[in-house]
């Protein structure tokens, strides 16, 4: 099966002041296919929402920009030579986005019919009734059905019929990849669940394929199918979810699964990760992760690895895999 | 200090300083009607750089005794507005309660009245002329803005720590406004005050010009203007360059406030 | 929004009194009776002397005084010019259509101009055409309203002769005019002040809708315009309809400036209206006129402030909710 989203060396550069650039992503690759529910795990600063917006070309430029090495490809199309009508086509129509704090990235003074039958007349050639009528189902679709929520305002919303209501407005173009940034991270647990479930349940129904981007391993490990771990701007793992949260390669990834607090383990510290993830204009040399991995050697200080492969579908970005006698007890 | 405000710290003070010096600058007595018979209305030339006026006085020389006017004028209007607005705000964002709601509703109701119609029926009413008066009035109606701002400050500093810490210790309430309080407020006020001497110049131009502000024979760019109302056709020169004078005045205050406004405002909020 | 209303114009007419009686302290304390000055006045005729003593009540208290002030106000007796021999209202009957004409002529070219700069501006910040009309901008607002006036006058009308300079219908040709004819000229008398009293507005409202549409495209939701797949004129409007409150509120304030610059240029361009009434009844001591206007201005003021407040409130849905 052909990927629906084809992402290769993506870089992200951003220019600071003073002349220095960095790159938020750093020759990042992934592919995602339909149906699945990809999860890119990671935490702030490791450049998972820069290459989330890169993706739909939403960084802003200047600052940044995108390295011309990068290509994104979506549906065979490269996404990056596109122009700008043939962009906004795939804006909400191949590709959709939705945000984290759903609040403030819907129009304060729009009802949330008028913003959702917008995004509808925009991608289908429908008029104004029939737009609103589509607005209605979609809304019913997440879970909305009053018919009174077409006429009101976000402020009048809870955070998760907010969060519901961005759901519906990416859907109104019927995309192919659903691209989701922390959109449970600014709500309450028990609403997040129920986002949850509906993403997934939206995925199923509708054949989507959902990049779920989030720096909580739980909420990847409830739908995931793939999980990709990002850490200073590169993935260092990845792997079927199954065998990240079991079989972890990377240490990194094996350090943020033993920082969970588990309900089965007798309660005590929670081991941490020493120090700080590093900042984008300061990335290590060698492998990024070495300053604070318990088992760095020589090697990983002077050379960073490529992507090795642990198995079929399973890669880590590690020495470890190609010494692995040199794993500290 | 960034370039721009380096540059229109330099502007402003090449202002003062051609103001300062305009008895040495000016190459006659702007007063003087030097020649009625032919002398009048005369176009930009060697001997009178701007020409002369319709009672035959040098242009050149009243413009700059009109710019030393227009410029203390509005230096020492300002100094009165950011005095009494900075005393009324420190009351009232020190007192509370009754004190502040009323200074500062009576404040609100100050603003809603224009500020030029007011400025013009206080003048006119008080006939008694004289600078001074002219002075004071344009002063005491432009301290509204600085008092607001004052009293936000106080308001936002009040909770801080460190002010509580010298109550804490016992230090009187005014001693605490000054000594701690109003450090933090001063470079909004100069902002405020900058962009106050622009705004207060081109008031006192349009007083001027209506005949209440700097009367004549008195030199003002306003009332140069005024006078060449009737000579627009024969000789535009005499409307044109005090005009200019002003625009080119103003906006050096103008660029000078905005780049300090830039200064202050992303190291703070 | 009835009670709201109500409210509001309860409020206004509690400024309307409260700068009433600034006015009349204003007379009252400044030094000499107010009809001090008139006794010299040659305009003043022993006749009118004898009206304003008889309404003013010179002789009785303060607290009487300010009643039959406040009465005559309300009743519509305003005074009696000194030096036109005629009620203040009558007077202002004439004049205040045409300064409102000439207001509303200006708040368009004010609104028009300075939010589409403004916008422009906005979307495109640290362009060459955001540069260049923040030069432009930052001039005119540098500009005294009266000399503009002159030195439109001096161009558009003297050296180019496009357009009349003066008054507001032509006095020899308007009365000999079809209705398009008289439209026309009047149209054409009211260019030149109108475009001189809107430009030095629309100078201040470009700047401050600048940043408010700055301000407003660094948020979230005009990047969901965008990842819907919106055009950039789309993105733009989403943009306007929330930078666009906080200018009308100015517009609604910028009623009592507008009267000020109305003053100058009706100076400049003879236009017969209020302004032009108030400095020649200042100039003259003509005290009743002169009180009668700025309660006037006064009541403008009050109305512009209610009118920017209603609408903001229509505007933006979420001041409607109940605190």
């Amino acid at each position: 099966m052909k990927p629906i989203l084809s992402v290769r060396d993506l870089t992200a550069v951003f220019a600071l002041r003073g002349g220095l650039e960095t790159r938020a992503v750093d020759g990042v690759s992934l592919d995602l296919f339909p149906g699945e529910t990809l999860a890119l795990v990671g935490e702030s600063g490791s450049g998972k929402t820069t290459l989330a917006l890169s993706l739909l070309r939403l960084i802003p430029d200047p600052p940044g920009r995108i390295d011309s090495a990068s290509r994104i490809e979506f549906d065979g199309t490269d996404v990056l030579r596109l122009d700008a009508g043939a962009l906004r086509r795939i804006r909400g129509g191949g590709m959709a986005m939705i945000f984290q704090e759903a609040g403030s990235s819907l129009n304060p003074v729009m009802t949330v019919g008028a913003q959702i039958a917008e995004t509808v007349r925009v991608h289908t050639g429908l008029g104004r009734r029939a737009a609103r009528g589509r607005a209605r189902d979609l809304l019913a679709d997440v879970g909305l059905s009053d018919p009174e929520r077409l006429d009101q305002y976000p402020h009048q919303l809870s955070g998760g019929m907010q969060q519901r209501v961005m759901i519906a407005m990416a859907l109104a173009g019927a995309p192919r990849v659903l691209i989701a940034d922390e959109p449970t991270t600014a709500l309450d647990v028990t609403i997040q669940l129920q986002v949850l479930d509906l993403l997934a349940d939206l995925q199923q129904r509708l054949g989507l394929a959902l990049l779920l981007i989030t720096h909580d391993l739980g909420v990847a490990a409830r739908i995931a199918s793939r999980v990709a771990v990002m850490y200073a701007g590169r993935i260092v793992e990845s792997a079927p979810a199954a065998r990240v949260f079991g079989g972890p390669q990377h240490p990194y990834t094996e350090a943020l699964l033993q920082a969970v607090p588990r309900l089965d383990r007798p309660a005590g510290r929670l081991p941490a990760i020493p120090g700080q993830p590093p900042r984008a204009s300061e990335w290590p040399a060698g492998c990024r992760f070495h300053p604070r991995c318990r088992h760095a050697w020589a090697r990983c200080r002077e050379q960073e690895p490529a992507l090795l492969s642990a198995d079929a579908d399973h890669a880590a970005r590690c020495w470890l895999l190609a010494e692995p006698e040199r794993r500290a007890q | 200090m960034t370039r721009r405000v380096r540059i229109g710290l330099a502007a402003v003070a090449l202002l003062y300083l051609i103001a300062w010096l305009a008895p040495l600058l000016a190459p006659y007595d702007p007063a003087a009607q030097l020649d009625l018979v032919s002398g009048r209305l005369l176009p930009p030339s060697l001997a009178h750089p701007l020409g002369t006026d319709p009672l035959s006085r040098d242009i050149l020389s009243r413009l700059l005794f009109g710019a030393r006017f227009s410029l203390s004028i509005a230096a020492v209007a300002v100094l009165v507005a950011i005095t009494v607005g900075t005393a009324v705000g420190l009351v009232a964002g020190l007192a509370g309660g009754l004190v502040d709601a009323f200074l500062m509703r009576s404040v609100d109701a100050a603003l809603a009245i224009p500020r030029v119609f007011l400025l013009i029926v206080v003048l006119a009413l008080w006939d008694t002329g004289g600078l001074t008066a002219l002075v004071l009035v344009l002063g005491l109606t432009g301290w509204f803005p600085t008092s607001r701002l004052v009293r936000a400050e106080v308001l936002s500093l009040r909770q801080r720590d460190f002010v509580l810490a010298a109550r804490g210790l016992g230090l009187p309430r005014w001693r605490v406004a000054v000594r701690h309080v109003l450090p933090n407020a001063v470079a909004p006020i100069v902002v405020t005050a900058t962009l106050g001497v622009g705004h207060t110049i081109l008031i006192e131009a349009a007083l001027s010009f209506l005949g209440i502000g700097v009367r004549p024979p008195l030199p003002s760019w306003g009332n140069m203007i005024a006078d060449s109302q009737a000579f627009l056709a024969t000789a535009p020169w005499l409307a044109t360059v005090p005009g200019v004078a002003v625009v080119a005045t103003v906006m050096t205050f103008s660029i000078l406030g905005e780049a300090l406004r830039d200064t202050i405002d992303p190291r703070r909020r | 929004m009835a009670g709201f209303l109500a409210r509001r114009l309860g409020a206004a007419a509690l400024v309307a009194l409260g700068v009433a009686t600034i006015t009349f302290l204003l007379i009252h304390l400044a030094p000499g009776s107010p009809l001090a000055g008139s006794g010299e006045n040659p305009y003043v005729s022993a006749a009118a002397l004898e009206q304003m003593r008889r309404n003013f009540a010179l002789d009785q208290p303060l607290y009487v005084q300010y009643l039959r002030y406040v009465g005559n106000l309300l009743r519509g007796d305003w005074g009696i010019s000194f030096t036109m021999h005629r009620p203040v209202l009558d007077a202002f009957r004439d004049a205040l259509p045409n300064t409102l004409v000439l207001a509303a002529a200006a708040l368009l070219v004010d609104f028009l101009l300075g939010i589409t700069i403004g916008t422009l501006q906005g979307m495109r910040p640290g362009s060459p055409l955001d540069r260049a009309c923040s030069g432009l901008t930052l001039t005119l607002y540098s500009v005294p309203v009266f000399w503009l006036g002159l030195m439109l006058v001096l161009v558009f009308g003297q050296e180019l002769g496009w357009l009349p300079v003066s008054g507001v219908v032509d006095p020899i040709l308007y009365p000999a005019r079809g209705i398009l004819g008289k439209l026309a000229d009047r149209a054409a008398h009211l260019l030149l002040p109108a475009l001189t009293l809107g430009l030095v507005g629309a100078a201040a409202t470009a700047r401050y809708q600048r940043a408010a549409v700055l301000e407003v495209i660094r948020q979230d939701f005009i990047r969901t315009a965008r990842a819907k797949g919106l055009s950039e004129g789309a993105v733009a409007r989403h943009a306007l309809r929330n930078a666009i409150l906080p200018t009308i509120t100015l517009l609604g304030l910028s009623l009592p400036m507008l009267l000020s610059g109305a003053v100058l240029v009706e100076t400049v361009f003879a236009w017969p209206g209020m302004g032009r009434l108030a400095v020649e009844a200042i100039q003259r001591r003509d005290y009743p006129v002169v009180t009668g206007a700025a309660t006037l201005v006064a009541l403008a003021v009050v109305a512009g402030n209610l009118v920017a407040d209603v609408l903001t409130r229509f505007a933006d849905p979420r001041s409607r909710e109940p605190r």
